[in-house]
């Protein structure tokens, strides 16, 4: 096999993976930028919607479901519990400053893994895969079906979110609220609609992220927190705030790392983000697409 | 009405902490109870150090368990490879920790807003537990460093129980009492004035990025001590000790205790690790109720506990001058 077709091989599955942390950091960005809040326990609610979902698909609970009508229950679940968090923990938290919100948030990560573990196991569990999981020669390339599908549905729904952010009128009213609080609410919107709508939607895509990456690794209570780190790392490199910025740097971050797993070193795979991380906050803080002090990108 | 200074309140809430971890050894006498205690004075270490950049400074840090790795590593790398006495280890893990808390100073000077910082300061600790993890020559990898020696002072051997409580919470009196000295000095009193605000504090000639880098060495070197008596009590380590649930746990102590307050932190620390045994009773719902208490107490309990002692004491006292008040009116 020719350096080439390796190099070709650690993009794609690079690119998958990238695309879920894009998503998670989605996430990220649209509370940041909409709401001015962060949710910590995002990997929380990526790991709870992959083991809803599991539940059903291996019909758990008396009757197997196929792979959609799973995915959408688990979404929805990831929905209602990101808004629980916001209501309960955030919301409460925030007039207390930043140090409170990151306690109760990081205080309902522990709260969710040890219910996770108390419901589900601590062990992990395979979801089985939608596509085959072994990889197919396309034209010479070796291509994991999956990976396609994982990349391919992300984008979708990357997409749909921003043809719904821009083309109707409530996506419109929510990016006016995340860019004038005030001017938006003067202009009758509501900022409890949109602060909630905003929080449902993120939590749905990341609880979805979840979904998606979850036949590529096996199902654990833990599963969730170091993929939300990833997914902060994206979010910083694409600017934190910035929604497409999130999806480019979530495809950056999966692709830098697959390379360096294959080219340097598997074992400092997860170190690759870290130092990422450190580094764009050093160089360039606002994002790679940052225009500059006082300017919008 | 007679208010106490808040130097006789810290000094009291001191000595009652003491009496209560070494003396609830001898009355109990139970060597789960005192192993636990000792854990909860070595918290204490950790959470004073996290108060002094969070507490006073502001600065929101989520990689204490690195600086608590490399007190640790330090300490038990100089004395099982090199044969370093307890002390002159533990000054050197200290030193090492420091250094290391300057060189990630510079880097959260860069960032503006709490979300930066903590995603800085976690980073850090993840680097620094894949280095323990993967550079398997220098830390023995996952398998962890044994047979670290125990410490001796002036030719006593610190083995048995009763030993280590009375020095670890000696040295928890000696570091609370220097983070005390540092919040009422001038140090103390800038890094308050950069937390409330950095644009007064710079216009008062407060240098922001030293005081900054001050607050993050300070709170590293108390944590280097933290790891090495960690180290030297367990006798074994390995890289999963120094995780990001460290981190969480050593924020959540400050968070329960009284963001702030030195003696707060060490009580933080205190309940963060007997509270786990207490819950033990209920089985598989133990670790879902001590979250459960821990977040609750973020939304409830905002001064943290020590805030709720001065407040309920303030009640009390209040409700009681009042009635002095009306005895002498009448």
């Amino acid at each position: 096999m020719g350096f080439l077709s390796v190099l070709f091989q650690l993009i794609i599955g690079g690119l998958a993976i990238g695309s879920v942390y894009g998503l998670v950091a989605l996430a990220h960005s649209m509370i940041w930028s909409g709401v001015r809040v962060v949710n910590f326990a995002q990997g929380e609610i990526f790991m709870i919607a992959a083991s809803v979902a599991l539940m059903f698909v291996t019909g758990e609970w008396g009757q197997t479901l196929p792979f959609i009508p799973s995915a959408i229950i688990g979404t929805i679940v990831s929905a209602i519990t990101g808004l629980l968090i916001y209501l309960l923990v955030m919301r409460p938290t925030t007039k207390w400053g930043f140090l409170y919100v990151i306690a109760g948030c990081v205080g309902v990560q522990m709260l969710l893994q040890n219910t996770a573990i108390l419901i589900w196991g601590s062990t992990g569990r395979p979801f089985p895969a939608v596509l085959p999981m072994t990889p197919i020669s396309v034209a010479g390339l070796l291509i994991v079906p999956q990976d396609v599908f994982i990349l391919i549905i992300s984008l979708a729904v990357a997409g749909a979110l921003w043809l719904f952010l821009s083309k109707t009128k409530l996506g419109t009213a929510m990016r006016a609220a995340a860019q004038n609080r005030p001017v938006a609410g003067l202009m009758g919107i509501s900022h409890v609609l949109t602060d909630g709508l905003t929080i449902a939607i993120a939590s749905a895509v990341a609880g979805f992220a979840g979904i998606l990456l979850a036949p590529k690794f096996f199902v654990t209570p833990q599963m969730g927190s170091l993929i939300n780190s990833k997914a902060f790392t994206a979010a910083v490199l694409g600017g934190f705030g910035n929604i497409p910025g999130a999806i480019i740097g979530g495809l950056l971050l999966g692709v830098l790392e697959n390379l360096a797993a294959g080219f340097i070193s598997s074992q400092f795979k997860d170190a690759i983000s870290f130092i990422v991380l450190i580094l764009i906050m050093m160089f360039k803080p606002g994002g790679l697409f940052d225009a500059g002090p006082g300017r919008k990108a | 009405m007679r208010t106490l200074s808040a130097k006789t309140r810290n000094l009291t809430t001191l000595a009652v902490i003491l009496l209560f971890g070494v003396g609830s050894q001898f009355l109990i006498g139970d060597p789960y109870v005192s192993h636990v205690l000792i854990l909860g004075g070595i918290y204490g270490l950790l959470a004073i150090g996290l108060n002094i950049v969070t507490g006073f400074c502001g600065q929101i840090n989520l990689g204490m368990a690195g600086f608590y790795a490399i007190g640790s590593y330090t300490s038990a790398i100089l004395s099982v490879r090199y044969g370093f006495g307890f002390w002159p280890a533990f000054l050197i893990s200290i030193l090492s920790s420091t250094l290391v808390g300057v060189v990630i100073g510079f880097p959260a000077l860069k960032v503006r807003g709490g979300v930066y910082l903590v995603l800085i300061t976690t980073s850090f600790a993840g680097i620094i537990q894949t280095v323990l993890n993967q550079w398997v020559g220098l830390t023995n990898g996952p398998m962890g460093i044994v047979g670290i020696p125990a410490p001796s002072i002036f030719k006593h051997q610190i083995s048995t129980l009763q030993d280590w409580l009375v020095l670890v919470y000696a040295l928890v009196l000696i570091a609370a009492l220097a983070a005390i000295r540092i919040e009422r000095s001038r140090i103390g009193r800038s890094l308050i004035a950069v937390r409330e605000s950095e644009t007064s504090a710079q216009s008062l000639g407060i240098n922001l990025a030293f005081y900054k880098v001050l607050a993050f060495a300070l709170s590293a070197a108390f944590a280097g001590a933290a790891g090495s008596l960690y180290a030297h009590y367990m006798t074994t380590i390995s890289p999963d000790i120094y995780s990001f649930s460290t981190s969480v746990l050593v924020l959540m102590m400050i968070v329960v205790g009284g963001v702030g307050s030195i003696p707060g932190s060490i009580i933080g620390g205190i309940i963060v690790s007997v509270l786990p045994e207490l819950l033990r009773p209920l089985n598989e719902l133990q670790m879902i109720v001590y979250s459960l208490l821990i977040v609750l107490s973020t939304i409830y309990l905002r001064k943290g506990i020590m805030g709720l002692g001065i407040d309920t004491a303030r009640f009390f006292r209040r409700t009681l001058s009042v009635r002095r008040n009306d005895e002498q009116a009448r």
